[in-house]
Formats: structure tokens, sequence, C-alpha cells
């Protein structure tokens, strides 16, 4: 249950813990890659990490860097807190963001809601939870760039 | 006849209290919903030897079924089990029980759910609560702080965005349903509302605000089902059960390959293989039940059937068209979004409604000379659907 998460992870944040199967990607995510698994008979990359190709059912896999590039597929503003940790963040952007490779995952986008459509690139970036945790969130590419242009 | 070749029918229906909280557990809504349905089905608990249970979302059990038949005082059955495919679990259980009847396994089979999200759920941040409950993944999304009506968010958007869905138009059918529960003596929400109130309401993820949302109730259904000869012997008033289809699909809907041209085709053979087995067209179906967590998902649910070509489905709930009296009335007792959604049993509650209607059983909300109604039951972000065509007791 979500409570034993926010209650394991000290800090009242719901938080991911590695298995056998993801602890790859989590330790890539420590270091900010997007490393996924990709199936080595028949390319097929997928999101989230498990034990067979959703495709051909290969145990086979080369875990592989992403371009981190990708579109928002479907994003909305949240506007209540999953868990309290989350209230001084509302309203958050969450978002279907498909990654150039095809795979698509739930995430974040940091940006306001308004300025975010379907469609629009997206890159990722990491955001260090705890000592063990980054996870994988998105700025708009645009946005981004404007801002380093104001900076 | 053998019994394979048997006209199957629901031949009682029944449901506990729909409760606004303080409720201990879910055993005694099970015990009233069963209570009532054999009730309304002429038999009683020494004819049944069949039980289905959909279990509770806050208080489920791996034996769920068992614990279930031993509050019943039935402890001896010769069939039983649970259904689990979320919110279509109810109507799944249907097919299940037919298969049970079908090949001799059982002859009357009760199908019971219950569930108390309002009670175990506070109020107001139930919302927020349900993913504590039945979150999809602690590893992949609760991080990232979506709420499961924002999972639905997300599908709506495409929906919205690839046909030019808006928001005054989803807002029509939260209004449609409200029309149809303010009919309904025991509905949850009875007071009219407008596109206005449902755009004032507060956003809980965007596109979808408060009134687009399905109610948060407490409540039990139940249904009893076996052959319509036996209902004939103990003088039932059956509905009989004339297609069903099937359609499931991914765990995680955002691995679904898209969120619309995918998820219609599954709605559409589910339906197809439903309204095949019943050997109906579109034009005999007198009224329809779409599961409803959100108001988009009417739409969505009445165009994969095929009452509206792709992308119109919206078009097609508009002009009061699913209200009583519209041209195809649609979840007549103010579905999930009005009526109740206590959980597991929110469209076992579309079930008993449509049972009702078929039998002439609906006062002011009744829609004249029903005969046919289609049930389409959808569940876990609309990845699992479940049709269910059902005929009035004397049609042949």
């Amino acid at each position: 249950m979500l409570a034993d998460r926010i209650s394991e992870s000290g800090s009242g944040r719901p938080l991911p813990v590695a298995n056998e199967f993801s602890a790859p990607y989590w330790q890539a995510a420590k270091s900010h890659r997007l490393v996924l698994q990709k199936c080595t008979r028949c390319d097929t990359v997928r999101y989230y990490p498990r034990p067979r190709c959703p495709e051909c059912c290969s145990a086979d896999v080369e875990w592989t860097e992403m371009t981190g590039r990708g579109h928002v597929y479907s994003f909305t503003e949240v506007w209540r807190a999953l868990a309290p940790w989350f209230e001084d963040k509302l309203p958050l952007v969450c978002a279907v963001v498909e990654l150039r490779e095809g795979v698509r995952m739930i995430t974040n986008i940091d940006a306001d809601a308004a300025d975010v459509t379907i469609g629009a690139e997206v890159e990722v970036y990491f955001d260090d939870a705890d000592e063990n945790i980054s996870l994988p969130k998105f700025h708009l590419v645009d946005s981004r760039s404007s801002q380093e242009s104001r900076a | 006849v053998a019994v394979r070749e048997q006209k199957i029918v629901i031949a009682g229906v029944g449901e506990s209290r729909v409760a606004r909280g303080g409720i201990a557990n879910t055993w005694n809504l099970h015990l009233e919903a069963v209570e009532r349905a054999l009730e309304d089905g002429h038999v009683t608990l020494a004819d049944v030897d069949g039980l289905i249970s959909c279990p509770s979302t806050v208080d489920d059990h791996p034996r769920h079924h068992v614990l279930l038949a031993e509050h019943l005082g039935m402890p001896y059955k010769r069939y039983t089990d649970s259904s689990r495919v979320g919110g279509c679990s109810s109507t799944s259980a249907i097919r299940d029980a037919v298969m049970a009847i079908r090949a001799g396994l059982a002859e009357v089979v009760v199908i019971s759910s219950a569930d108390t999200q309002r009670s175990t759920l506070r109020n107001e941040r139930a919302t927020v609560q349900m993913g504590h409950y039945h979150y999809h993944s602690l590893d992949y999304e609760a991080p990232f702080g979506p709420l499961v009506m924002s999972l639905y968010a997300l599908i709506a958007r495409r929906w919205m965005t690839e046909y030019g869905w808006t928001p005054e138009g989803i807002a029509e059918v939260a209004v449609a349903q409200r029309a149809n529960a303010a009919l309904h003596p025991d509905a949850q929400m009875r007071a009219p509302i407008t596109i206005q109130d449902v755009l004032d309401s507060p956003p809980i993820s965007t596109p979808l605000r408060m009134l687009d949302c399905s109610v948060i109730s407490d409540g039990g259904a139940a249904m009893v089902v076996m052959t319509a000869e036996r209902a004939r012997a103990v003088g039932a008033n059956p509905v009989q059960v004339l297609g069903l289809g099937n359609a499931y699909s991914y765990y995680f809907a955002w691995n679904l390959p898209d969120y619309t041209n995918y998820l219609r085709m599954l709605v559409e053979r589910s339906a197809a293989a439903a309204f095949e087995q019943a050997g109906i067209s579109h034009a005999e179906v007198d009224l329809a039940f779409v599961g409803d967590p959100a108001d988009f998902c009417t739409p969505i649910g009445l165009e994969g059937m095929g009452f509206a070509k792709p992308g119109e489905g919206l078009d097609f709930v508009a002009d009061g068209r699913i209200q009583v009296g519209g041209a195809l009335p649609t979840n007549t007792h103010g579905g999930c979004l009005s009526y109740a959604h206590p959980g597991a049993p929110g469209q076992h509650l579309h079930v008993i409604e449509a049972v009702r209607q078929l039998r002439g059983e609906c006062h002011d909300r009744q829609v004249a000379n029903a005969r046919v109604a289609v049930v389409h039951g959808l569940a876990g972000l609309l990845t699992s659907h479940c049709t269910v065509v059902l005929g009035s007791g004397d049609r042949a």
C-alpha cells in the first residue's frame, strides 16, 4: 500500500523500491542516466523494467542508454495531494511522455500546465529524491532553452 | 432441454442501503444485498449452490468468496470463486455464472459485491486516498503524484484533443446523469446541475473537475442467476442474459498502444461479441449502461459499442439523448456519477437498474416498452471491458 511506502521513506515522500529487475534502472538513474532494457532478440525497448520482452518473451536484455528526448503524449494538472508530501507542490503536472525510443512513462513535467501541450518536445532531468533514488522527470525543451538564454 | 442449451436468467436483484459513511466493513452490506436478491428471486440460501464474490477494494481477502460464504451461513456450495476485474468484476461474474450453470457445476449462483469507499476513505480526501488502496504502481506512478483520477484525466485529454471534445461537451454527460438520478428516490446526488456548475466545480486533475467525476459511496449489490426453467418453477420475474463479450488488455493504461483507437477497439470487440451472441442489432437496444468513473467514459463506451461513429461519441450524448425520455436512455439511475459509486459494486448497480427497467419497475424513470438493455462494464482505466446484453423475460 501507498501508506507503507510513505512511512518507509522517512521523508513522507512515496518513493520506489528497487527489485532484482529494476536495480540497474535505478542505479543508472542515480548517476542521471536513463537506461532501459532492450531486448537483444527483437530490439524492443521496454519500460517498466521486467523479466521478459513484451514482444517476443525473450529474457535476454542489454541495458541501453536512452536519448532522454521525447514528447508529451498526454498530461494533466493535479490539484489534490496524493500524499501530504505533495501538498506544497500543487498544482503539479503529471504526464505520459513518449521517448524517442518508443516507450511511454508516467512522469512529471517541470512547467506550468498552461505551457504544456500534447506533442511538446521534452528532455529528461533527474530529481534526486534521496541518497538512493533519483526520479526521471522532464523539462520542456523550448522553455528550458529560453530560461538558459535569460540566465 | 439439456442445461447447456437452456436460457440463463437473472432471477433476482438486491442492494443494501447506499450509505454515506459510518460503515465499519463490507460484510453486512454483502449480507443485506444477498438477502434482498434471494427474496426478489424467490429462492432461499438453501437453494444456492454457487457463489461468486466481487471483493471489496478496501477489505479484500485472498479467499474472499470462502469467507463471504461463511458469513452468509452457506459453508457448503458446489461452485465458488471471486471475480477480480476491478470495476467490471460484477459484469464478468455474470459470464462466470452462466458458464458454471451451463456446465452443470451449479444451479443457482449468487453474485455479490460490496464496498465502503465512502467510510473507509474519509469524505473530502477520498479521491486522494483512493490511491492508497489500489494504486497501480508504487514504483512507476506514485512517486510522481498522480491521483487515480489523474490517470483517467490523461486518457480524457487525448480524446478531447484528438476529437475536439470540449469541457462543456463532457459536462453534458454529468448533467444528463444527474437529471436521471433526480428521478430515482435512492440516488446519492439528486439536485439538478448545469454545465456551468460542472465548469465551476473545483479542479481535481485537469481536464477533470469534481462534477466530471463519480461520487464516492458505501453499498452492496447482489443478483441471483439460474436457468429460465428454474426461474419459472419458483415464480420469479426474470431477465434473460442474451449475450456476453469481453476484451481484456494491459495492466498499465500507459502501455496501451494508444489511448483512442486501441481503446475503442477493445470496446468494439467486447460489444460485438455480446451483440452477436444475443443476435440483436443496435436498433433493438432500448437503453444502455456504461461504466462511468468519470463523465467522458460514457461517450467512449457508447461510441465503441457502435452507437456513434469513431470520435463522434460526444455528439451522440448531447441534447439530452442519454436522459430518460431521450433517444438512448443511458445509466437511467444516474450511474456512478450521480446514483452511487461504492467501489466494486458501482457497475453492479448498473446491472440492477437494467433488470428493473426490463421488468418495468422504474416508475418516474421507466423507459417505455424496455425489452433490450446493453450493459458495458469497464475497468482498470478502460483497459478491461465486459459487455452484457439483457432481454426482458417474455422476449423470445
